[in-house]
């Protein structure tokens, strides 16, 4: 199901979004990333998880800000001044993901992707598929498992006008 | 289905609801007002339109099933028939079917109903007063009406549905109705020429006046195609160019029709400017350029005024969500064979829009408790020494900055004794330990608690005032209940009017800052070493002028690091709650500040704590804070009953 990669979500000449994560590439689905921005200023959240960056102001909207890299467990680069955060749709909402650099757009057609290699370590669910770009391979991410959105909307939301 | 049909249909799918509310109410002045004409003559037009506007757009059960009811408000009004109970109740459970029907069509289009049951019962009541059934002449003209009502031809109805605004311009010979126009909302303001009234009369129906309909078109629509209704020897005369004509005999409100989507994003950019003219006005401050400042703060003036008014658009008359309890009361008070006057106040008073669609179900239990278990049964009222009748007032205003909803039963008030009882049986109090009344008649808040024996057909489940009190939390209100043994009760629902500006102060703890709104706020001040105790068991105790708070600390209560500073280094803000007060500690307060309420952010663990999220005046986000709840959080429920 998600390593199903021949078929449906990943097909003829999709878009991506090329980041890195450490020393790793990754993609996101183009038509999620609404925009991205340089790492803005955050209020912390008391209580919230590791990964929480806080809450930051984006033209007057209050958006949660969390760093992909502790998500998903992988070393940040050491000073790096590539450092960024992309806007991403969850939903109705929006939420800012850290990322050590945004790289290039991509386009992946069927040829150039293929199936993860099995794992039985840690959880993968969150890698739909390897997009090879010559010798470089980056890593197809299914954004809803990598930043544990199903955890994200189950809390509540007390609405306000 | 195309959609041109697709979308009248839709059309009249929202209209529809908006006349069978209206219905509902005129029903039930005709009970209290059996003779009257101009009742009878303004259910038959709201039927008549109802008929004629849902065959048109191809509703042909509706058509159908409404004619029938036209039919029997027909005979009602020549006389034929005399308004009993019996028909007011077939009335009202025919506006409940067509109700029914339009909801299912809402759901699925292509929806198909049956109405046979009705339709008996209509039958029945029209021939019970020994009066022929069979379509007599003066039955058949509306029909014919009608008929020729729906030679409507596309473009008109295009007209209809497209325009931004309908007029019903109501023109009668007797003196008008003072609620007229009743059923579609009016005109944009067109230029006279554009505006074309048609007026139909019939000699067969002497008395009536069939009701006129003006058509607004806005300028881009080529055709002019009005509606025309024709009937056989009636007179059929245009009356050209007239604007609310006839205002003096008419009141027309001028109002528009706008999506409730456009008013979120226009208030979203609204709360935008606010947001960004405080962080302009913080900059300018510093800034040093006098000249600068004062129209930055007149900025704020204006701002504030905008924001004011973008949120009233989102503000409706409570009238509507009240009058439904006119329903309630009455299907209640029969049921259980009580007698119910039910007075309304302060029917005007604007509410916010999602606030009032979140009024309607605590109300309807407040109202069904008050008929079920306050007032008592008309023999025991007398017994008292009352008036039969029971009262019953809903009273709406606004109290400063709070919007206020009492209802008032002068019923037999809640028993404390029984209460007490039932709660110590339940394990909920422990016998011996004293109790206040006040906390006695609180108990009715609690989960699952009912004094009832049984659990009436109506009410007395025990869950209904719990969740009634959440719903209102959640809107950031309250609930209070007074009660006098004997005399009657008194259910007192506050809500904050404006929920999205709040003056807020700033407050800093462990480096972080956060908002105290300051309608939460009773005081603040530094305590001094020699007031603050220590007793085990409750902690830490101010003692603030002889009485002793609790003392909550923020940084652990939102377990933010810091050390632990004793109090007379921190600053005390005091909350005063319904049931608790407390001394709420912070490290200072920063600043003062009007803020924009947003919605908190997913992923916040704890949302008791906060209210929502704002921008402060330097463009960061901060948490609001709920004070209440941190006051009230501190002692838990045994502690407050002493159990």
């Amino acid at each position: 199901m998600a390593h199903d990669t021949k078929g449906s979500a990943t097909g003829q000449g999709e878009r991506f979004l090329e980041i890195a994560l450490g020393e790793e590439a990754y993609a996101i689905p183009l038509l999620r990333v609404r925009e991205v921005i340089a790492t803005p200023k955050t209020t912390p959240i008391p209580n919230s998880p590791a990964h929480f960056v806080g809450m930051m102001n984006l033209r007057g909207q209050v958006l949660n800000v969390i760093d992909l890299r502790k998500k998903l467990i992988i070393k940040p680069r050491s000073g790096n001044k590539e450092e960024a955060v992309v806007i991403i749709d969850v939903g109705t909402n929006s939420l800012g993901v850290v990322v050590d650099s945004v790289d290039r757009v991509i386009s992946a057609t069927a040829d150039s992707l293929s199936e993860p290699p099995l794992s039985t370590k840690k959880s993968v669910e969150h890698i739909k598929a390897i997009h090879r770009h010559g010798e470089k391979l980056v890593t197809i991410l299914d954004i809803d498992k990598a930043i544990g959105a199903a955890e994200l909307s189950g809390q509540p939301v007390r609405a306000t006008a | 289905m195309d959609d041109l049909e697709l979308e009248l249909k839709k059309g009249f799918l929202e209209e529809a609801t908006q006349l069978l509310d209206e219905a509902e109410q005129v029903f039930l002045d005709l009970e209290g007002n059996r003779g009257d004409p101009e009742i009878l003559n303004k259910i038959f037009r709201l039927a008549h339109n109802l008929k004629g506007t849902s065959r048109a757009v191809g509703f042909g059960e509706i058509a159908e099933f409404t004619h029938k009811v036209e039919n029997l408000i027909l005979k009602l009004k020549n006389g034929e028939l005399q308004v009993t109970d019996q028909i007011v109740s077939v009335l009202l459970a025919c506006n409940d079917q067509v109700r029914v029907m339009v909801n299912g069509l809402i759901e699925n289009i292509q929806a198909s109903f049956s109405n046979d049951e009705l339709v008996a019962r209509i039958e029945a009541v029209s021939t019970a007063q020994g009066v022929d059934e069979g379509p007599s002449q003066t039955a058949q003209a509306p029909e014919e009406i009608a008929d020729t009502d729906t030679d409507i031809r596309p473009e008109d109805l295009v007209a209809l549905t497209t325009a931004e605004s309908v007029v019903t311009a109501e023109l009668l010979e007797v003196p008008p109705e003072p609620q007229e126009p009743s059923v579609l909302n009016s005109a944009t303001d067109l230029a006279p020429a554009q505006v074309q009234i048609f007026e139909v009369k019939t000699p067969l129906i002497a008395e009536t006046m069939v009701e006129e309909r003006a058509v607004v078109q806005e300028a881009s629509i080529a055709k002019a195609a009005p509606v025309k209704a024709q009937a056989p020897g009636a007179n059929t005369s245009a009356a050209a160019s007239a604007p609310p004509a006839e205002s003096q005999k008419v009141k027309v409100e001028e109002t528009i029709r706008v999506s409730t989507e456009r008013l979120e994003k226009l208030n979203n950019l609204v709360g935008e400017l606010v947001i960004l003219q405080s962080m302009i006005r913080q900059q300018s401050g510093k800034a040093g350029d006098v000249e600068m400042h004062k129209a930055v703060v007149q900025l704020g003036k204006l701002s504030k005024d905008l924001h004011g008014m973008s949120m009233g658009l989102r503000m409706l008359p409570i009238k509507g969500t009240i009058q439904k309890m006119q329903r309630i009361v009455r299907d209640t008070s029969k049921v259980l064979q009580k007698e119910v006057d039910l007075i309304l106040y302060g029917e005007e008073t604007e509410v916010d829009k999602t606030v009032l669609e979140s009024l309607n179900d605590p109300l309807v239990h407040i109202v069904r408790n008050a008929v079920d278990h306050g007032i008592e049964m008309p023999t025991d009222r007398e017994f008292a020494g009352k008036n039969p009748r029971g009262r019953l007032e809903i009273k709406c205003s606004h109290e400063g900055n709070q919007l206020v909803i009492e209802v008032v039963d002068d019923g037999k008030g809640i028993d404390t004794q029984r209460v007490k009882a039932k709660a110590e049986e339940r394990g909920i109090l422990k016998p011996g330990v004293p109790v206040t009344e006040e906390q006695l008649i609180n108990l009715v808040f609690h989960p699952g608690f009912s004094t009832k024996a049984e659990v009436s057909e109506v009410s007395g489940r025990g869950v209904g005032m719990d969740v009634v009190r959440t719903n209102i939390k959640a809107l950031n209100g309250d609930v209070k209940v007074f009660s006098q043994l004997g005399k009657g009760s008194r259910v007192r629902i506050e809500l904050p009017l404006t929920m999205a500006v709040i003056e807020g102060m700033i407050a800093e703890v462990a480096q972080a800052r956060f908002v105290l709104p300051i309608s939460q706020v009773h005081e603040t001040l530094r305590p001094s070493p020699k007031s603050v105790h220590f007793v085990t068991g409750l902690g830490e105790v101010l003692d603030l002028r002889g009485e002793n708070l609790p003392v909550i600390r923020v940084s652990e209560v939102l377990k933010l690091r810091q050390e632990k500073k004793p109090i007379s280094e921190l600053t005390a803000v005091i909350v005063r709650g319904q049931r608790v007060s407390a001394a709420i500690m912070v490290d200072e307060i920063v600043n003062q500040q009007q803020v924009v309420v947003k919605k908190l952010s997913q992923g916040v663990a704890n949302i008791n704590n906060f209210i929502g999220s704002s921008i402060l005046g330097d463009g960061l986000p901060a948490l609001i804070l709920d004070l209440q709840n941190f006051a009230e959080g501190n002692r838990t429920k045994e502690a407050q009953y002493g159990t």
